[in-house]
């Protein structure tokens, strides 16, 4: 090409003309293969999201969306108990979803990633790698037909003349749900973190007269304490955007955050209603991971060892 | 002392029960007769596979979702690879926000990333077509390709680079004899892995697709209005075609780590 | 200080630096760099890591532009010129080999980029691999190659472009002691044979002297000397390089008197008599090095007379390296010392550690360096 040509004349063309040329085959280089990312993710992540905030302030006139300026939305959203009543339900599943998910997997984790041979632990790892390539959708739906008034529990528990029991429809069938959505993540992070601990630390802790159990408390939860808080802060913020748990499993009603900006966006194009409610969202996540970033980070980066 | 380990052992099978639970159930009511899946199982039947390739309108949303996969993954590797690459070899004012940008998109909840793109999208007049999805899936694809294609790299010894052009060859040309050939196993790997992600995806795809329901769209509004088992066939599809892609890339990985683990200079 | 090299036998220069300097953000990595490389030549650049002597090679490569200065090319500028065009193929430390290319591709790469025809670069390739004697690993894969094997391969992928220039990043720095021994020769009889100018970068002064007709030392981004391995090992111009090559005992002192060809030193030592002083002038009073080369020492039991330069001195251990052994000393003061000879002459000194002895050296093989800031 460009730079072979010059090259045949032994060089001596890239000193007379070919300085312009070069530069400009080198930025065109560089643009072409950096370029992209800048104009894809601007033009279709940085904007739209932008956009989002700014469609906070645009009103809808008799199903007609116009731009504006306007506090109205803010307003009608922020003073409205529904509203709440959903941020407190989503606030509440989330919590409940990182709490449970992170003390649930920890005994697994700890079993494979500090019990268990190089084998089994890889075994481990793959296995609870296989979800995150199954349709979340589909399994959230199974759990249902498992969960539901005919499904197979009720069923089982039939044959034992055992009441009906409403598994889903309520806020446990909701928490199954994310459970379900969260837990391999939770235990892969945790598997990482725990597998990575020193076991210098974990030798010292039982030189020092540590029953399993204070050494778990004492030495390897602080030392894979980063690890812990991120998977807890990643489930939190999964389930509290998750909006197929609400509503396959947990029946829609009372509805959660991402319940309400969907209604909002199908029924009557309310968007820049949708949109409040999804920039409170983006606040509200953004201030839960800035807190557990800050928890999971304070203080000295090697473990204490109380 | 050992009774404890057989019980923590036996806690691991439980927490892997209930992870693995919903597919084995969805696996194994693929092939139940019963419309209503439920205790006692009824007849083995394929009839809702039958079922699923007999009308045409899965047909169509497998086609949909296959073509959306394929040009994802198509433009998020090339995406991913060049900024990856920019990225190994520059050092340039905003650096830091020209990464963030790559890897940012995943952390957004899916749910405030399909409403964000539905609004904007449909106010310049893009939205509501399968190329719709497609843009909104590289936005979440590009990371993961950005991910991989810089992590291997990293790995890459680190004069390859300017021993071609030392060779006589120019900056496009070392791109395409030295960078990509070396680059092949995190290029394909993101191939796969990109196509797997888009296959799956439906929240953003739900949003933004309108009419034109891809696969995954397909069962979610099938799963909003009835209960059919025909989606427990369907599962069993997506999961062993994602399954597949990702054992693929495994192996295109592996094999490579094998040769070049091979010990010996100029690896 | 010499900075400026001059070409053998009054070839014009092929390659040179005139004022270079390379700056790296604030650290200055090569500093007014003059120097001239002629065609045939084998020119040796050594120091210390960090010297400044990579980045010099990287220079001509092109892989790193000059802050300052020119690099001339037959006397035209190529500082502009991208790497791609500077035809001046480098054989790295650690071999770059293309890990999913064929031994015979690896070497056929550069005939590529030329756009040869695949029969010619194939049987050009393969000749290269014969002459070095490696044709039978034509289509193995470089994982599975030997150090001495890749280093082959690296060499045969720049040799068989024919180039004018040679370039060589410390290539033999990942070899074990024999393959080190045997490449050295062979580079320099290839060097020989073809007549290609070869620029040698390293920090193992035995292959430079060994290999070299001139031999560049640097230190801290700034030459020291230029100059034939003998001059450089001989005629030290500075404090580092008589610190750097070979075994030199330094004495630092004040001039006592100038006479007409010699000069008394006075150090801690004693006050020491020269008739070799460097080319700068020396005047009464300055402060100068007194230079002994190790090897230029003679040990004897008592003091004999004749001979004004004298130092008694403590044997204090031996260092045994096959026929040349080094005597450590440690002279009053506790100054060290070091004295080098063959093991025969030791034997027949018939010492111990501990004995007390007497130093002596010709006053024609005392180096007079004078002191300067740099060193």
């Amino acid at each position: 090409m460009q730079g072979h040509d010059l090259a045949q004349n032994g060089g001596k063309a890239a000193v007379a003309g070919g300085r312009l040329s070069h530069r400009a085959s080198r930025l065109g280089f560089r643009l072409f293969f950096g370029g992209p990312l800048v104009l894809w993710q601007g033009a279709f992540f940085v904007a739209p999201v932008a956009f989002m905030v700014v469609m906070t302030f645009w009103s809808v006139r008799n199903y007609q969306l116009s731009p504006d300026f306007t506090f109205s939305n803010w307003h009608k959203i922020l003073t409205e108990y529904y509203v709440w009543d959903a941020f407190l339900r989503s606030l509440i599943g989330a919590g409940l979803a990182a709490v449970l998910s992170t003390v649930i997997s920890f005994p697994c984790a700890y079993y494979l990633g500090l019990k268990a041979s190089p084998r089994v632990r890889l075994l481990g790892a793959c296995l609870i790698i296989a979800p995150f390539f199954t349709s979340f959708l589909v399994r959230a739906y199974t759990w249902r037909t498992i969960l539901g008034d005919q499904g197979i529990v009720n069923a089982f528990l039939g044959w034992f003349n055992l009441g009906p029991a409403r598994l889903t429809n309520d806020l446990f069938g909701t928490v199954v749900g994310y459970m379900t959505l969260v837990m391999p993540l939770v235990l892969l992070l945790q598997l990482f973190s725990l597998a990575a601990v020193d076991r210098r630390l974990i030798e010292a802790g039982q030189n020092l007269g540590c029953s399993p159990l204070q050494t778990i408390y004492r030495v390897i939860v602080p030392a894979a304490r980063n690890g812990i808080v991120l998977a807890a802060a990643f489930a939190f913020v999964l389930s509290f955007g998750d909006l197929i748990s609400p509503q396959v499993l947990g029946g829609s009603n009372p509805p959660t955050l991402s319940i309400l900006i969907v209604d909002q966006v199908r029924g009557g194009l309310q968007w820049p209603r949708a949109s409040v409610i999804a920039v409170m969202m983006v606040v509200t996540l953004t201030a839960v991971v800035a807190a557990a970033m800050r928890l999971a980070y304070r203080g000295s980066k090697d473990a204490d060892i109380r | 002392m050992s009774y404890k380990r057989h019980v923590l052992k036996g806690y691991v099978l439980l927490v892997l029960a209930f992870i693995f639970a919903p597919i084995v159930v969805s696996f194994v009511f693929s092939f139940s007769q019963n419309r209503f899946p439920t205790l006692p199982l009824s007849a083995f039947s394929t009839i809702w596979y039958q079922k699923v390739l007999d009308e045409p309108a899965f047909a169509q949303a497998f086609g949909r979702s296959l073509t959306v996969a394929s040009f994802t993954s198509a433009i998020a590797t090339f995406i991913g690879f060049g900024a990856a690459y920019v990225d190994y070899r520059y050092r340039f004012f905003g650096q830091r926000v020209y990464v963030a940008m790559g890897i940012i998109p995943p952390m957004v909840p899916v749910l405030i990333l399909g409403v964000a793109m539905l609004m904007f999208l449909s106010q310049i007049g893009l939205s509501g077509a399968l190329y719709s999805v497609v843009i909104a899936h590289v936005v979440l694809c590009t990371p993961f390709s950005m991910a991989l294609n810089r992590l291997r790299l990293s790995q890459m010894e680190p004069n390859l680079e300017a021993a071609a052009w030392n060779l006589g060859a120019n900056e496009w040309r070392t791109m395409r004899m030295v960078i990509v050939p070396y680059c092949l196993p995190a290029i394909l790997a993101s191939v796969f892995i990109t196509a797997a992600i888009s296959f799956d995806e439906f929240a953003i795809a739900w949003f933004v697709s309108g009419l034109e329901e891809t696969l995954p769209v397909r069962v979610l509004n099938m799963v909003a209005r009835q209960s059919s088992p025909s989606v427990n066939a369907i599962g069993s599809f997506t999961f062993t075609l994602s399954l597949t892609l990702v054992v693929l890339a495994q192996l295109v990985l592996i094999a490579s780590q094998r040769r070049a683990s091979r010990s010996g200079p100029g690896t | 200080m010499n900075g400026k090299g001059e070409s053998n036998g009054g070839r014009e220069a092929l390659l040179e630096f005139v004022d270079v300097d390379k700056r790296f953000g604030r650290t200055l990595a090569v500093s007014n760099l003059n120097l001239r490389i002629g065609r045939g030549d084998f020119v040796a650049i050594m120091g210390p890591s960090g010297c400044g002597k990579t980045t010099t090679l990287r220079m001509l490569a092109g892989l790193e532009r000059p802050t300052n200065g020119s690099l001339l090319r037959d006397g035209r500028p190529i500082n502009d010129v991208p790497p791609w065009l500077r035809r001046m193929p480098l054989v790295w430390q650690n071999y770059a080999l293309f890990p999913f290319l064929s031994v015979i591709d690896n070497v056929a790469f550069g005939l590529r980029n030329e756009k040869v025809p695949k029969a010619d670069r194939v049987r050009r390739s393969m000749a290269w691999l014969e002459r070095l004697g490696i044709s039978s690993l034509a289509h193995r894969s470089p994982a599975t190659l030997s150090g001495g094997q890749a280093q082959r391969v690296a060499l045969a992928r720049a040799l068989v472009l024919e180039p004018e220039v040679l370039l060589l990043d410390e290539p033999l720095s990942a070899l074990d002691a024999n393959m080190v021994v045997r490449m050295q020769s062979e580079l320099a009889q290839l060097q020989r044979e073809l007549g290609i100018t070869f620029v040698y970068v390293t920090h193992n002064q035995s292959e430079a002297l060994a290999m070299a007709d001139r031999v560049v030392i640097m230190n801290d981004g700034k030459v020291q000397q230029v100059g034939s391995p003998l001059d450089v090992y001989r005629s030290p111009d500075t404090r580092f390089v008589a610190e750097f090559v070979g075994t030199n005992n330094i004495m630092d002192g004040k001039v006592k008197s100038v006479a007409k060809a010699k000069v008394t030193v006075e150090t801690p030592l004693g006050v020491f008599a020269s008739t070799n002083p460097s080319s700068a002038a020396i005047r009464p009073g300055q402060s100068v090095h007194l230079v002994v080369s190790a090897d230029m020492l003679a040990v004897g039991r008592k003091r004999a007379p004749g001979h004004a330069n004298t130092v008694a001195a403590r044997l204090v251990g031996e260092s045994f390296a096959g026929n040349i052994v080094t005597l450590l000393l440690e002279a009053p003061g506790g100054f060290e010392l070091k004295a080098q000879m063959q093991h025969r002459t030791l034997q027949d000194l018939d010492t111990k550690a501990g004995d007390e002895v007497v130093l002596t050296f010709e006053s024609g093989d005392a180096l007079i360096i004078a002191s300067s800031p740099a060193g």
